[in-house]
């Protein structure tokens, strides 16, 4: 968190006000981790149950057990669906390749930017165009275009789309790092025989290794998270958690419970990665304007 | 290593600023044109045509000038009021998220104990997956689900109000859960700015007997005012795009009551697949967007000199 | 006002920045902190202003207690070392703030700011951003802004140090000038002896936290009653050699080994304030005297090995008895020296230190 050095104290308004946003920060928490430990019939009574009497693990065990043998778990309905382990795994490949994407091109992008002030002012208003429409508007002829290159329910497909509309956080979270590095230590280098890429790479990138990695995990969140493209560009081959989660909505009844532990589930990844890099995020995101 | 000529070459070439201009800029310049610009063009050319996948090859289809940017925007009123909801949503919601933001932000420059544990919880909400959000206060907010009963508790009355369906409460239920998911963002970057303040002209000011109110208005506050600007403009941006918790909470209904920009394009364009049509509303949106934003990230280009 | 503190003492963590610190400012002085870097005076005078809380001890104005109090309450005025001048207004806006958070109507804040712009010369500038100011107008406006609140004590914590050497002089005058106008007690933070023993009514020497001592400048520089004061005050500072005191018979003499001096008339003192007969011989510079030939059975034979001209006169650096000794001569006298001068020390002026205590005794 950001070092804030203040004598004061805090008055009574204060406490009242972080009371209530922890109370209400953690509320929705709380209510999906104990629907996830819920049995059916306490997921949608008619009076809300605050802490099961019966708490089960076995809605996480129901995401990962075949189809066949689930009759033996207290769900009705949804024999079957397909474990989630496929989901999991198809996030984690999607989300990671094209975060790894992401931050390759970035990285290159935010020197040339950063160093070179290649493309002026021009090209960063570009970059920031890409994340200015709204990603659907995107989609549409998206979709006609990888149906012709056959991308539509690829990994491929996804990878590419994600490492895109990523870029530009990327791009500009790591322009902001590079900046603060001053740029005397690779004239250093380039006095000392270095080419200007190598300057980059071996002189300003290992002191930059703070930021890539908070912006590499930045993305992670945003990549593990995404659920618009991989509704639309995928058909089944493909599944990311996201769109798993949308099948345990059924016509024959809501799946909340394992819904909800798939989601706790998803969500670990994400607290851990984000209390990693809750320090630099102000930094990243603000084009500099906050310094540490 | 011994380095033939044809590698030496290269290497001294990338050394060249056009050579580094292709390096550096030229993997997401190709991806940017591969992904988004061709899709672009794609999409201009479609926006002139009625095209629909049932009527075959896309190369194929005729010609009909504007008369899809004309349509939309003289009588697709539930366009229109998709593009009025979605403004009005940014404005209230970044609103909101802005002022709990900095009240927060503002007690947390204050000395008190656990600040990292509570910190670090008030983070939270912005890592959840969006999709989890929407089902998660679906369930919260179900007639008999725990927002009624907790409200029922403090109004003493019981209510079963089923927020997702009746289209005057619903957009409480979508303000709510936007607020919830990323006030957190705006509490980050604010607190942020707060902290990098110089701190002797906030001193001096106390010592020239100003009370703390006097010293925000006066001092903090102005001093923010980039930051203030960033944070909005890059929530704004965000906000306008919202589809996940609105497809899953309630599909864009009641209705079309909660119909966004990216609910009516999803619909149009990727479920009944009138891909000329919504081309032409997507550039018309993609236009809408790039002006207004273009207006107020002016003095974040500013900022970046 | 009168300005007391009482035992105040502030920790940080680990690190004790002020310690013990007992002093009392007359109403209407001028009163320096000197001591060098990380001594404690900035720390002690964010106290005084209410902005750092002690860890212990008491302050007061006029005999109220003030230490619990909030810096907007102890109506002191404050300019910082960086003047901390409000970047987003004007000068005029800056100085008239603190009038216009106490609602004072607008009439009279015009008035009163262009009164003391008049003082501090700073009416052409009064629609000037900061960003346009040079360090004399930062620091004038800064001090306006105080002023004009008509503060009963001025804390200034090193108002030079961030102004070029040549302009410096000037300034101090003008500062010393300023404060005969306004007639108001005035503390003032410094690391630079020359502004403290050029414009205070009293010094206050302190190092690593702890007070030297407290008194007017000529106490200070003549009568130092510690080894740091006697070292750190004067330019060029004092001269120390180790000596041993020896009695024979009833007369007193310290011997460095090449030279000998009489110092029977102190010798109550001595033998009062000495912990063992290691002692240090501290005489200034000023104090000594060179000549090319001896002229007193006293003096002490010495070579010469560095001279630095300083205008009208210089500073001889000699080697006398083994330890490096420093004596200022004028030019004339200089010019006649040869590789081999002859040092007289003036017995009336020498300062006797308690090797152990580093006390002084005369």
């Amino acid at each position: 968190m950001p070092k804030v050095v203040e004598e004061e104290k805090l008055e009574v308004w204060g406490y009242v006000v972080i009371t209530v946003a922890i109370i209400l920060t953690l509320f929705p928490l709380y209510w999906l981790f104990t629907t996830a430990i819920k049995p059916q019939p306490d997921w949608l009574p008619s009076s809300p149950v605050w802490w099961p009497k019966k708490p089960i693990l076995e809605n996480f065990i129901w995401l990962f057990v075949e189809a066949g043998e689930r009759a033996s778990f207290i769900i009705t309905g949804a024999q079957r669906f397909e474990p989630a382990l496929k989901s999991i795994t198809d996030s984690a490949i999607v989300a990671g390749l094209g975060t790894l994407l992401s931050v390759v091109v970035g990285i290159l992008a935010a020197f040339g930017i950063s160093r070179h002030k290649i493309g002026g002012s021009g090209l960063p208003f570009l970059f920031l165009m890409i994340r200015m429409a709204p990603p659907v508007v995107a989609i549409i002829p998206l979709i006609v275009l990888y149906s012709h290159l056959g991308l539509i329910d690829t990994y491929l497909g996804l990878i590419l789309a994600y490492g895109l509309f990523t870029a530009p956080y990327s791009i500009w979270m790591m322009k902001s790092f590079i900046d603060e590095i001053p740029r005397e230590l690779e004239e250093v280098g380039l006095v000392e025989g270095l080419t200007p890429i190598e300057t980059h790479f071996r002189v300003t990138l290992p002191l930059v290794r703070g930021g890539l990695v908070a912006t590499a995990l930045f993305l992670l969140i945003l990549n593990w998270s995404e659920f618009l493209f991989a509704l639309v560009l995928t058909h089944g081959s493909v599944v990311t958690i996201p769109v798993k989660e949308t099948t345990y909505f059924t016509l024959s009844g809501n799946q909340y419970g394992p819904q909800a532990a798939l989601g706790v589930l998803a969500a670990m990844p994400l607290f851990i990665f984000g209390f990693i890099i809750q320090k630099y995020l102000a930094r990243g995101l603000t084009f500099g304007a906050v310094k540490r | 290593m011994k380095k033939n000529s044809a590698t030496r070459k290269a290497l001294q070439f990338l050394s060249t600023s056009k050579g580094l201009a292709l390096i550096l800029v030229g993997p997401v310049l190709t991806l940017f044109l591969c992904i988004m610009f061709v899709p672009f063009l794609l999409e201009m050319y479609l926006s002139y045509t009625p095209w629909h996948p049932r009527q075959g090859d896309w190369w194929k289809t005729v010609f009909i000038g504007p008369s899809n940017y004309i349509d939309l925007i003289s009588s697709d009123s539930r366009f229109l009021l998709s593009l009025a909801r979605t403004l009005l949503f940014v404005v209230i919601a970044v609103g909101i998220e802005f002022g709990i933001g900095l009240l927060l932000a503002t007690a947390f420059t204050r000395r008190f104990t656990g600040k990292r544990i509570l910190f670090s919880i008030l983070l939270l909400p912005m890592m959840v997956m969006p999709i989890i959000v929407g089902y998660d206060f679906y369930m919260i907010f179900q007639p008999r689900g725990p927002f009624n009963s907790i409200l029922s508790m403090m109004v003493g009355q019981p209510t079963t109000i089923d927020w997702l369906i009746d289209p005057n409460l619903v957009w409480i239920a979508l303000l709510m859960t936007d607020a919830w998911h990323w006030t957190p963002f705006m509490f980050l970057i604010l607190l942020a700015g707060l902290a990098s303040l110089p701190k002797n002209p906030v001193d001096a000011a106390k010592v020239l007997g100003a009370s703390a109110w006097q010293i925000f208005k006066d001092i903090k506050l102005p001093l923010m005012k980039n930051i203030i600007v960033i944070a909005l403009v890059i929530r704004a941006m965000e906000a306008k795009n919202l589809f996940d918790e609105i497809y899953i909470m309630t599909g864009g209904g009641p209705g079309t009551a909660t119909e966004t920009i990216s609910i009516y394009t999803y619909i149009f364009g990727a479920v009944n697949f009138r891909v000329g049509y919504t081309s032409a509303a997507a550039i018309i949106i993609l236009i809408v967007t790039v002006t207004i934003i273009g207006l107020a990230i002016r003095p974040i280009l500013r900022e970046l000199r | 006002m009168k300005v007391a503190l009482e035992n105040l003492r502030k920790e940080f963590g680990k690190l004790v920045a002020v310690d013990n610190l007992s002093l009392e400012i007359k109403d209407k002085h001028f009163v320096s902190f000197l001591g060098p870097s990380g001594c404690g005076k900035t720390t002690t005078l964010r106290m005084i202003a209410g902005l750092l809380a002690p860890s212990s001890g008491k302050i007061f104005f006029d005999g109220k207690d003030v230490t619990e109090m909030t810096p907007q309450d102890r109506k002191v005025g404050l300019v910082f070392q960086d003047y901390a001048v409000f970047p987003h207004m004007n000068a005029y806006n800056n100085i008239a703030w603190g009038l216009k958070i106490r609602r004072v109507p607008k009439q009279e804040i015009k008035k009163k700011v262009t009164e003391v712009a008049e003082l501090l010369n700073v009416n052409d500038i009064l629609r000037t951003m900061p960003s346009s100011m040079n360090q004399s107008e930062l620091q004038r406006v800064a001090l306006a802004r105080t002023l004009v609140t008509n503060p009963s004590v001025l804390l200034l914590d090193e108002p030079l140090s961030n102004i070029d050497a040549a302009l410096r002089a000037r300034m101090r005058t003008e500062l010393k000038r300023l404060q005969l106008d306004i007639m108001q007690t005035v503390i003032y933070v410094t690391h630079d002896q020359i502004e403290a023993m050029s414009m205070s009514d009293e010094v206050a020497v302190m190092n690593l936290g702890v007070l030297q001592q407290f008194g007017s400048p000529d106490e200070i520089y003549n009568h130092p009653n510690n080894r740091f004061v006697a070292g750190f005050i004067g330019s060029p500072p004092m001269n120390f050699i180790d000596v041993s005191l020896e009695e024979e018979g009833d007369r007193l003499y310290l011997d460095q080994g090449t030279f000998r001096m009489d110092v029977t008339k102190y010798g109550k003192t001595i033998k009062e304030g000495a912990s063992s007969s290691e002692l240090t011989l501290g005489i200034r510079p000023e104090d000594l005297l060179i000549d090319a030939q001896r002229t007193s059975k006293t003096d002490v034979e010495a070579s010469i090995f560095a001279v630095e001209p300083i205008g009208s006169e210089s500073i001889v650096n000699v080697m006398a008895g083994g330890t490096t000794i420093r004596v200022i001569a004028s030019d004339e006298v200089t010019a006649k020296l040869g590789k081999t001068s002859y040092v007289g020390f003036d017995v009336d002026k020498i300062h006797l230190i308690d090797k152990k205590t580093e006390k002084v005794m005369v």
